[in-house]
């Protein structure tokens, strides 16, 4: 199942004498959990009350639906209270953070993970070890790139009203370097076009863009908590 | 005025430092004065009086008067010192014999320590059981000795209850001068306060003590898993010991699973890969110190008979609450083993030295289903104990089990993530007397145990009414109480509900 046990060494005066016991909880390509936020809770840079906050669970995404948090690790402490290790969807991309187990709900399961090669202009979505949907895709201009790095799908959407959106979208937890005026505070999404001839290129404003076809392929077979790899 | 060592004034003008009696003091002062009017005076006498002779008489007589006067004063003046040394004297003294006293009192005290640490009665407290340890008790042939014991626990969760939470008491007996009592008592997470009374008027024996003790529990997730077995028709209790069943005959298995810990546990992956019909079991979770039971059976074969023996091992897994410990590893049962035999001959056909009603196979005076030495027993109902800590009854309750009321309140359970319509937020009902429901803040719902339905007790709550955002449906719970002298435990349970916004919106991406 990809899960590790590993003995973590908890920061000097965190925890009296202790050895915490981490569990791997996703590999991000073959097996990732994500759980819903169920209470409110303070993000710590490391499983002990005492360490820095990092900040604090959000329910809503800026959509205004159900935000959801990847989990990566849990720790059982010497004292037997257990943290979960969440990607934190919020600018600067690639926050990590801790949060007490009670504050997460139900655990998710999801297999697979999407791939977005800016060289290739390509985006492949991986299940079981095999690429099951692959598809051309426009990125960031060189002054409005889209950020590099691990990310997951936050919410998957029906547009309204507009579109250059497409049909269909998927919300991520990745960042766009440089709007963070943009409203929304600039989040990357993936979504279809009314600009389908730009595509594959480097048309966009950070998002993903994709053609309306290939958007609601992807849009059906991808879950939310899938990770997310741009390179 | 200065104070003595005695406590006594002293004067610092006349009389000097010997002299102390006011009495004495006046007395002297009386003399200097008379001396003082004589020898003012005699010169005027001189005047007037012509005669020699009795101004000589009446000087002798004024000297002879201050005389007796300065006698009396001194007189007076060693009085008051003697008084004043005897009194400093019972003064030490007194101190003297209050040191040797507190010396005495403190002396015995240790030793009575030292005593009770070798051989008096102690009280262990850990998160889910009281040891009490009885000692010194006489020893008489064929009678126990009786001890009755009260637990409290005195400052249970304002949540669970604001005042101690006092058990039923519990009458343990024993024999010999040693006992040692185990009182199993789940503790919730948290810093307890615990109280154990005994008293005791046993075979001459008079007595009690009051010990208290403290604990500091942390989630201790456990759970253990049996399984016994029994053959179809037998009439023997389930037993983990090896059977002897006939081909064909149906072997019941019953596996219980017990939650010893502190935290409640919700058993899943129940395995048993040579039991057939698995049946019982549940998903809700379960609390500490109830079981869970699974049953299942197999049919013996011609192929068990071959292979020699037919054995089988069950297997659960046990997860807890979010935040209460994390997965436990799967955990095996005991391995039960039955020896398949060739099937029963038809009737009428008894082989020679068989008596009826004896089963092939059967030894004489062995029933079917029997272990050798194994006797009928009618099952055994009781919780059992670890030898050694043998507990006879209670007044009120189960023998030497506990329930810790905060243990039993249940969570609420309702939707994780995105909430548009209808949604139902629900408590498990068992135990529970009363719950009343609010959402962010305002009441909704009141239920008793009356309204459960299915073992819950739940509230609907259309989210298309609410506004966009975070809620909160609040359940103040009051559960059933646990006995006549405790009292009913009250909690608070809260969940948090998403209203999400439509999902059909222009998205606020970079584009």
């Amino acid at each position: 199942m990809g899960l590790v046990l590993l003995a973590l060494s908890l920061p000097a005066g965190a925890q009296a004498g202790g050895t915490a016991v981490i569990t791997r909880l996703s590999n991000l390509h073959s097996l990732s959990r994500w759980a819903y936020p169920i209470g409110e809770a303070v993000i710590r840079s490391s499983p002990t009350p005492r360490s820095r906050s990092v900040g604090s669970l959000r329910f809503l995404t800026v959509d205004d639906q159900a935000e959801l948090y990847l989990v990566l690790a849990s720790a059982r402490l010497p004292s037997g209270a257990e943290w979960i290790e969440i990607e934190v969807p919020r600018r600067p991309n690639g926050i990590l953070g801790w949060v007490p187990r009670g504050a997460l709900g139900t655990l998710h399961t999801v297999d697979g993970y999407l791939l977005v090669d800016q060289e290739t202009l390509r985006a492949t979505l991986y299940r079981d070890g095999r690429a099951i949907f692959s598809a051309p895709v426009g990125v960031g201009k060189p002054s409005t790139v889209t950020p590099r790095g691990h990310f997951y799908v936050l919410e998957k959407l029906q547009t309204l009203n507009d579109p250059a959106y497409g049909p269909y979208a998927l919300g991520t937890s990745a960042y766009a370097p440089t709007l963070s005026e943009w409203p929304g505070g600039g989040v990357v999404g993936i979504h279809g076009t009314d600009e389908p001839q730009l595509i594959p290129g480097r048309p966009s404003h950070g998002c993903v863009r994709m053609r309306d076809a290939d958007i609601t392929r992807l849009w059906q077979l991808i879950e939310p908590g899938t990770p997310i790899d741009i390179v | 005025m200065e104070r003595d060592l005695t406590g006594n004034r002293r004067a610092n003008g006349l009389g000097g430092p010997g002299v102390r009696h006011p009495r004495a003091r006046r007395a002297i002062v009386l003399a200097i004065g008379l001396l003082f009017v004589l020898a003012v005076l005699a010169p005027v006498g001189l005047a007037h009086e012509a005669s020699a002779e009795g101004l000589a008489a009446k000087l002798e007589r004024a000297s002879k008067a201050a005389e007796r006067t300065a006698q009396r004063a001194e007189h007076l003046a060693e009085r008051a010192a003697e008084r004043a040394t005897s009194k400093q004297k019972r003064a030490a003294e007194r101190l003297a014999r209050r040191e040797a006293r507190h010396k005495e009192r403190e002396s015995r005290r240790s030793a009575n320590k030292a005593h009770k640490e070798k051989e008096g009665n102690g009280v262990a407290i850990d998160c889910t059981k009281v040891t009490v340890t009885y000692r010194g008790f006489p020893t008489v042939e064929g009678k126990p000795n009786y001890v009755v014991e009260w637990i409290a626990v005195k400052n249970p969760p304002e949540s669970i209850s604001k005042e101690p939470i006092v058990f039923p008491p519990l009458i343990y007996s024993f024999e010999g001068s040693t006992g040692t009592e185990v009182v199993h008592i789940p503790f919730p997470v948290g810093h307890y306060l615990i109280d154990v009374h005994a008293k005791w008027d046993t075979n001459g024996h008079k007595g009690n003590f009051d010990i208290h003790g403290n604990v500091t529990c942390m989630p201790e997730p456990a759970y253990t898993i049996t399984k016994v077995q029994s053959l179809e028709g037998s009439a023997s209790a389930p037993t983990s010991e090896p059977l002897t069943g006939k081909v064909g005959q149906t072997v019941d298995y019953q596996i219980t699973v017990t939650n010893t810990g502190n935290t409640p546990l919700t058993f899943t992956r129940f395995t048993d890969e040579h039991c057939e019909s698995i049946e019982g079991g549940s998903l809700d979770p379960i609390e500490p110190l109830q079981t869970l039971s699974y049953f299942c059976s197999h049919k013996l074969t011609a192929a068990d008979q071959t292979a020699g023996s037919y054995s089988n091992v069950a297997s659960v897994t046990a997860s807890t609450e979010p935040g209460e410990g994390g997965p436990l590893p799967p955990k095996k049962s005991n391995t039960v083993v039955v020896s398949p035999i060739a099937p029963e001959t038809p009737k009428g056909e008894e082989k020679p030295g068989e008596k009826p009603g004896e089963k092939p196979g059967e030894k004489p005076g062995e029933k079917q289903g029997e272990t050798p030495g194994q006797k009928t027993e009618t099952p055994k109902t009781k919780t059992e104990l670890a030898p050694g800590t043998g507990v006879i009854g209670t007044v009120a309750g189960k023998s030497g089990v506990l329930g810790f009321t905060s243990a039993t309140v249940p969570s609420l359970k309702g939707p994780q993530g995105c909430v548009r319509g209808f949604f139902t937020a629900s408590i498990r009902a068992n135990g529970v007397n009363t719950v009343v429901f609010y959402l962010d803040g305002r009441r909704v719902s009141r239920q008793t145990y009356k309204n459960a339905h299915r073992g819950f007790l739940s509230v609907r709550i259309n989210a298309a009414k609410l506004r966009v955002g975070v809620h909160h449906v609040r359940a103040q719970i009051t559960m059933k109480q646990s006995s006549s002298s405790a009292s009913a435990a009250h909690a608070t349970r809260q969940l948090t509900v998403i209203r999400c916004a439509s999902a059909v919106i222009t998205p606020k991406f970079t584009g």
